[in-house]
């Protein structure tokens, strides 16, 4: 009897084992690496969804510090992650694409459902390699109340600005909290704004590099220079001295009136202050009355390229693109979402969005501009705000177009 | 001619001067050891000695696999990737010869970064070690509450450098100038890190409140071996404060003073957190130093193969300066 019972159990026990040794062998896991900090916490909630929608397949996070560069680390010790957050209008990204890192997408169903001229901005030699979700844009935010108060209208062209600069100062406020210690804040205002003076300042980098023009002729490179010492007059005075957050602090405190940011910065602010009065608008060009968006493809999710089964990831992406995921996404990113069907409600960023869907946007330079050109620029960006000198900053911008655009 | 990457290089970016340098340490304690071992030979027996040498060898084993592994492969693999043209994310790069080292040479921003880096490392050991012994005189006195003020001056080293640059960053933005204002103390008007003059102070300021915390223990700790019958003789002889500190405390912390030379002066030629954190190079480059090139050109320009070849510059420089610094405490050394 009693050696039955033990054989009867044994029985037991190992069907038991067995079912979930299979459960467990059936069940594939991904990992999904994430960029952008910010949404942590929704990507966790959109995981755990998927995962109860498919049980076989477990989606792990990892949200990290320094994420590009954790990145650029696993890419080059061949440690690819599953899925990963990518920007496919840089050139990094299509590098990557060019190697086979990441995987082709064109034919995906799933990007049905984003909005044509989106598939369009992240298509590169005619394939798809990201699933895009959402457009950040760049521009002014302003505090509305103060502006109110002082009985100044929005800037729409640049002597408005400029005007509206006059009147803050005198009014004792900062009319903009420029944070030019930090030189990645730097270098990326100078490639947005050179775009909004000059949508192609591509074109005519090649130009000086070929040797057909000189830098010295090149109104966009002086007029940008010109405007930011415009800009500086009516500025934080200690603006060498001051970082990114304490920028953003000056702003939320009221100390200054306006700053040059992206809309990521939203939340940021509103978790200081959740009722903030702000809106975002287009910088203003000097050299020309239309106003333009510099936007750049924000969140999109790629495949690694060395999957062996790439099926199950292609679900994970195909529920992301479903409009009810990604306006969840929305609630906590802010930006414009390209996903069908999603409904846009953040008021403090409506007037660009309307500027977008007219058309009036182009994207951001740093997807044409060769590699490294934007950082070769942020110490004579820097030196610029520090002396002045206009001619020495187009003299080496003209090097380092030389030496990114002939290398 | 395409290559496919075996594995990444970045080990050889963070290691490489390190490497060297520890690789002349090694070498010198094994030159030291070689000459003791072969007066041992000549007194034992053979077969005692090969007994011994098998034994010798078992306990180096070990580490000699782990030195090779995480030490000379990566340095090797550098050399290799520093004659590339690999950026880090591709799969498939070339090989252009001694080019990256050509540019390096004739890149302004190198030869900048090295001399902000000498002129750092001097300055910060000077301010260290005189630092350090004035402090570590003053917490030797006898005083009620000694340990509470030892203590104190012990916090900064249990603090994380990062969250040091950004409670500093603030001082800096926000209280100096206030500060300078009041008093009406020009260059303190505006946050040190905002002038090129006065930002590289900046930073050496924060590295040695923070630097100075155990370069000071261990004075101390010096300080505590000197008997005090040498003090009362000299007393007794009509010797000076200045003298008897000149004669008779100076000596004894030699060794101590050898060796918080080689460990500021290694910590201030590869300065990294400070500057990363506090003034990301800025203003105007000022404060650019070369570990910072590094990662950088590596990280945020895409120029692996470029900044290897920067970090193998960067280490030869670095073993030079410690063979010099290592010859120099040695002739020092009190047995």
């Amino acid at each position: 009897m009693k050696s039955r019972s033990v054989v009867v159990l044994s029985i037991i026990f190992s069907m038991v084992f067995g079912l979930v040794g299979t459960v467990t062998a059936k069940q594939v896991e991904l990992e999904f690496f994430l960029l952008k900090p910010e949404v942590e916490s929704v990507m966790n909630e959109i995981i755990s969804d998927f995962m109860t929608e498919y049980p076989d397949i477990k989606v792990t996070q990892t949200a990290v510090a320094d994420a590009g560069t954790v990145l650029l680390t696993r890419i080059a010790t061949y440690d690819m992650p599953d899925i990963l957050q990518t920007y496919p209008a840089e050139d990094k990204y299509k590098h990557m694409f060019d190697d086979g890192l990441l995987l082709d997408l064109t034919e995906q169903p799933f990007l049905e459902n984003v909005a044509d001229s989106m598939l369009e901005l992240a298509t590169y030699k005619g394939r798809i390699f990201a699933l895009p979700m959402t457009l950040s844009s760049y521009g002014i935010y302003y505090r509305t109340d103060i502006f109110e108060e002082l009985g100044i209208a929005e800037p729409k062209t640049y002597a408005e600005l400029i005007e509206a600069c006059k009147v803050l100062r005198a009014n004792g406020y900062d009319a903009f909290a420029l944070p030019n210690r930090d030189v990645g804040n730097i270098a990326q205002r100078l490639e947005r704004l050179i775009g909004v003076l000059n949508p192609k300042s591509y074109e005519e980098f090649a130009k000086i590099a070929a040797g057909e023009m000189k830098v010295e002729d090149s109104v966009t490179i002086r007029t940008f220079a010109e405007m930011c010492l415009d800009i500086l007059r009516y500025s934080t005075e200690d603006h060498l001295g001051l970082d990114y957050e304490s920028a953003v602090a000056d702003i939320v405190n009221g100390k200054a009136a306006m700053m040059i940011s992206g809309t990521w910065m939203l939340s940021t602010m509103q978790k200081s202050n959740p009722d903030i009065a702000v809106k975002l608008i287009p910088f203003p060009s000097p050299l020309s009355d239309k106003l333009l968006v510099p936007v750049n493809i924000d969140t999109s999710f790629s495949i690694s390229g060395d999957l062996r089964d790439p099926e199950p990831a292609l679900k994970f992406l195909e529920y992301l693109s479903r409009t009810e995921v990604a306006q969840k996404y929305y609630e906590v990113d802010g930006n414009v979402n390209m996903i069908k069907g999603v409904v846009f409600d953040k008021e403090e960023h409506m007037y660009m969005k309307d500027l977008m869907d007219q058309g009036d946007m182009f994207l951001t330079q740093v997807n044409f501009w060769p590699t490294g050109l934007r950082e070769e620029m942020r110490i004579p960006a820097q030196q610029l705000f520090i002396d002045g000198d206009v001619d020495a900053f187009v003299q080496a911008f003209g090097e380092a177009i030389n030496k990114l655009y002939n290398q | 001619m395409h290559h496919v990457l075996p594995i990444s290089a970045q080990y050889s970016v963070l290691y490489t001067g390190m490497w060297v340098t520890s690789t002349i340490e090694v070498e010198m304690d094994s030159m030291a050891a070689g000459a003791k071992q072969r007066q041992f030979s000549f007194l034992g027996k053979k077969s005692k000695d090969r007994s011994k040498n098998i034994t010798f060898a078992l306990f180096v084993t070990p580490g000699l696999i782990l030195y090779s592994i995480f030490l000379v492969l990566p340095v090797v693999m550098g050399v290799y990737y520093s004659v590339t043209d690999w950026n880090g994310i591709s799969r498939r790069f070339n090989i252009v010869g001694i080019k990256n080292y050509r540019s390096i040479f004739r890149d302004s921003r190198f030869s900048n970064a090295v001399l902000f880096n000498l002129k750092y490392t001097v300055l910060l050991t000077v301010c260290v070690v005189v630092l350090g012994i004035a402090l570590a005189l003053l917490l030797n006195k006898r005083v009620k509450g000694i340990t509470g003020f030892r203590a104190m001056y012990f916090f900064p080293a249990v603090l994380s450098a990062l969250s040091v640059t950004l409670i500093f960053g603030q001082i800096f933005y926000r209280v100096l100038p206030q500060i300078g204002s009041k008093l009406n103390i020009g260059f303190l008007q505006k946050s040190l890190l905002s002038s090129k003059t006065t930002a590289p102070y900046g930073v050496l300021l924060v590295n040695v409140w923070q630097g100075v915390a155990l370069p000071t223990i261990l004075f101390l700790a010096g300080l505590q071996t000197i008997p005090d019958e040498l003090y009362e003789a000299a007393e007794i002889d009509g010797a000076n404060a200045w003298a008897r500190f000149r004669h008779i405390t100076l000596p004894f912390l030699v060794p101590i003073i050898s060796i918080v030379l080689v460990l500021t002066a290694k910590s201030g030629l590869m300065v990294f957190e400070y500057v990363h954190s506090l003034t990301d190079g800025g203003p105007g480059g000022a404060t650019e130093s070369i570990s910072l090139l590094i990662y950088r050109h590596a990280f945020v320009e895409n120029k692996f193969a470029y900044s290897i070849a920067e970090a193998m510059v960067a280490g030869l420089i670095i073993a030079a300066i410690s063979a010099i610094q290592i010859s120099i405490s040695n002739r020092m050394k009190v047995y």
